[in-house]
């Protein structure tokens, strides 16, 4: 476990072996906010950021967006918005602010608009002209400090959805998926479906009464991936010294998504966008805003930034209405909130004397290896959060477990890492 | 206060472009500003002044959250009324005055193609479509040293960005410049060497996203001024008196609101605090007084800088 957690470390291992106080879940950042649940394709769900298992000098980040995906949701399946903005923002001195910005920009592509077919075919490979409906992205690399913008990819293709057997016959969809992963400069990229990695029992928002359902097995999610040289994120470009107790050994990572200000739409034509990028979804740790946050200021947090949450936020960390929630429901007898309130949590989002902040932080020393990289120290695909976070929110008194303890796929040892989206018509 | 903060951060070769030599604009950058007029109204999106400075004409929402063009006096704690409204005002996002202050044109996003109105500043008056043909979605407006010719930004039919040129009387727009590095141009000022001025928030420049260029008057190309603009919508801008500084509202690194001045020639680049503005946008000078004109479009207010 990572020493500079201890708390939580501790906590976590607790969860795993202690009895379940009670039993409840939580989505980490589906349709958690009222605005962002009325725009769903540039909803973020979910980040993850962990050492390569295939090279401890690389960083792999994942943001999820588009929540809660049903795979036999044709004919216009699940994409990107070719209209809005896609960011990983990765902080590396810890002044919660961002350093380096990857950022996707994707287009649509329609071979024949004369059916209503997404593909008019067996698809036997990514540029498979009967792959009828498209999308390609740039991947861009931006030096916030400087301004420098570099392109990495152009036109890279996004891999399409799992339309079914018929479309992809013998078992043949993850091998052309794959096909979209693309490489340059050192860094690794694939954007498209893939299964849902978030585990949990959604029945928890019926009045928090869950029985372990898998509710989220079965179904995708849209996932941007990128496996990176460390050296890419760091400061200065310099991966910090094993054991380096520096501000920069750990960089802060969140993802958001972002539409113009202004639309405008036709009666006659397709709409008409103008003005600024406006940030209209956010995540860095699982779950702080879809239950931190109340109702009030979800929005709000979706359109601020990190360096602002302990002035807009702090008080909703100090004081967490989920404890009195589980005593209230479900009896789960969470010790009452300390006196100055969870300044542990504040503590737990600042490691390393950083700002606090809702970022997914993890520690880029040379010594850190895939191994390591669990959630508070970054977030590997297969932990469990929702047991480590209610835990924690019930002030660290009885263990909470939420009943669902693993993704219902395995994950893969080889980039992207995510599973296989599920098939439309298995 | 003003605060000089960074010099010759990415100035272009200025022999390209021209300089202004007007002795009706402001001459100096605005030292000043102070809220004018705020309620009754909500989403302002650009303001002109008069030629004298005592009024100020801006575009928002009226309280039935109609499409209006409102007038008030340019003095603190004005009360606006409104101009015209409603049809066929749709979404009209810039303005400016003619040069005798007799009449408003308007760019207006809305309607299906967009359009160029004009408006009498006479109360009880009504706003006529000028039917200019080939811009799509216009943006900015500027007036011609000839006081004859509108500048405009807006696409090509086929999407490009582009900047246009046409008749105060209507009819067919010319394209001045259209493509990249142009992205999403918004405000727009022309001096009197015919060198177009053109803001655009999603434009990458050396210093980042957010950028001013200059357009030569033959359209042979955009140069990048200076850039990582955090500019609200529209992005607005106006030169002071000789072309010596172009002065835009923006927002700092912390989202505070403020003016930037930029000298033309040295890079220098000063800030004037506006922090009770949420997202500074359009800005115009008055043509004969050293006032400018700057709304806030988020919090719903007009301010006055001088």
């Amino acid at each position: 476990m990572n020493k500079l957690y201890p708390t939580l470390g501790a906590l976590s291992v607790g969860a795993a072996l202690l009895a379940s106080g009670g039993d409840t879940v939580i989505a980490s950042s589906h349709r958690e906010a009222p605005a962002i649940a009325e725009d769903q394709y540039v909803d973020n769900t979910d980040v993850y950021a962990f050492i390569s298992p295939q090279s401890p000098d690389r960083l792999v980040m994942v943001a999820n967006y588009v929540p809660l995906l049903i795979p036999a949701s044709g004919p216009n399946y699940y994409k990107f918005s070719a209209d809005a903005r896609y960011e990983v923002h990765v902080d590396n001195d810890g002044d919660a602010k961002d350093d380096i910005t990857y950022r996707w920009e994707f287009k649509d592509q329609i071979k024949n608009g004369n059916t209503f077919l997404y593909n008019t075919g067996v698809i036997n490979f990514l540029a498979d002209p009967d792959l009828n409906v498209t999308q390609t992205y740039d991947l861009f690399r931006i030096d916030e400090k400087s301004g420098k913008k570099t392109r990495i990819l152009h036109d890279a293709p996004v891999a399409p959805w799992n339309v079914g057997k018929r479309s992809f016959p013998n078992n043949t969809y993850e091998g052309i998926a794959l096909e979209a992963v693309k490489s340059s400069g050192g860094t690794s990229s694939f954007a498209g479906p893939r299964d849902e990695p978030f585990f949990v029992d959604l029945h928890v928002f019926d009045l928090l009464g869950v029985g372990g359902a898998p509710t989220t097995d079965g179904v995708n999610v849209m996932s941007l991936v990128l496996e990176v040289p460390i050296t890419d994120v760091a400061k200065d470009g310099k991966r910090p010294a094993a054991g380096s107790a520096d501000k920069s050994s750990v960089v802060g990572i969140h993802a958001s998504a972002s539409r113009p200000q202004v639309r405008v739409l036709r009666r006659t034509r397709d709409s008409d966008d103008y003005g600024n990028m406006i940030q209209v979804s956010r995540l860095g740790w699982p779950l702080i805003n879809e239950v931190i946050i109340p109702l009030r200021d979800k929005d709000k947090y979706n359109r601020s930034q990190p360096v602002d949450d302990v002035k807009n936020f702090g008080g909703y960390i100090l004081d967490p209405e989920v404890p009195k929630l589980l005593n209230l429901v479900l009896g789960a007898n969470c010790p009452a909130t300390a006196a100055g309130g969870r300044t542990d949590i504040v503590g737990l989002l600042s490691p390393m004397g950083t700002a606090a902040a809702d970022l997914l932080r993890i520690n880029i020393s040379q010594d850190q290896t895939n191994a390591q990289s669990h959630f508070p120290n970054g977030r590997a695909l297969a932990d469990d959060v929702t047991d480590t976070l209610l835990t924690v929110a019930c002030n660290n008194g009885a263990a909470i477990r939420d009943g669902v303890n693993a993704n219902d796929k395995p994950f893969t040892a080889t980039f992207p890492y995510l599973a296989s989206p599920a098939s439309g018509n298995p | 206060m003003a605060k000089p903060v960074l010099v010759a951060l990415t100035v272009a070769p200025l022999a390209a472009v021209g300089c202004d030599s007007s002795e009706d604009l402001p001459t100096k950058p605005p030292t000043s500003i102070a809220q004018v007029a705020k309620g009754g109204f909500s989403s302002p999106t650009d303001a002109v002044a008069s030629p004298d400075g005592s009024k100020f004409f801006f575009a928002a929402r009226d309280e039935m959250l109609e499409p209006a063009i409102f007038v008030t006096a340019s003095d603190a704690g004005s009360t606006p009324e409104v101009l015209a409204a409603s049809t066929p005002l749709d979404m009209p996002i810039g303005l400016v005055m003619s040069c005798d202050g007799s009449t408003l044109y308007i760019a207006d996003m809305g309607s299906e193609l967009g359009a160029v109105l004009s408006l009498s500043t006479t109360a009880g008056s009504a706003v006529s479509d000028l039917g200019v043909t080939g811009v799509f979605r216009p943006g900015g407006l500027a007036m011609a040293k000839d006081c004859k010719t509108l500048y405009m930004t807006g696409r090509t039919e086929a999407g490009e960005p582009a900047l246009f040129s046409m008749s105060v009387d209507g009819g067919a727009a010319t394209v001045v410049y259209k493509g990249e590095p142009l992205v999403s141009p918004t405000g727009l000022h022309i001096d009197n060497d015919g060198v177009s001025w053109v803001m655009d928030h999603r434009a990458h420049g050396a210093a980042g996203e957010g950028v001013l260029f200059a357009i030569p008057a033959d359209g042979s190309a955009a140069n990048e001024v200076v850039s990582n603009l955090r500019m609200g919508t529209p992005g607005g801008v106006s030169l002071t008196a000789g072309g010596g500084t172009a002065v835009m509202p923006t927002r700092d690194a912390d989202g505070n609101g403020q003016l930037t001045s930029v000298d033309i020639k040295s890079g220098e680049m000063t800030q004037l605090a506006a922090p009770s503005m949420i997202d500074p946008a359009g800005l115009r000078t008055a043509r004969k007084a050293g006032v400018f004109a700057v709304v806030d479009s988020e919090g719903g207010a007009i301010y006055r800088a001088e």
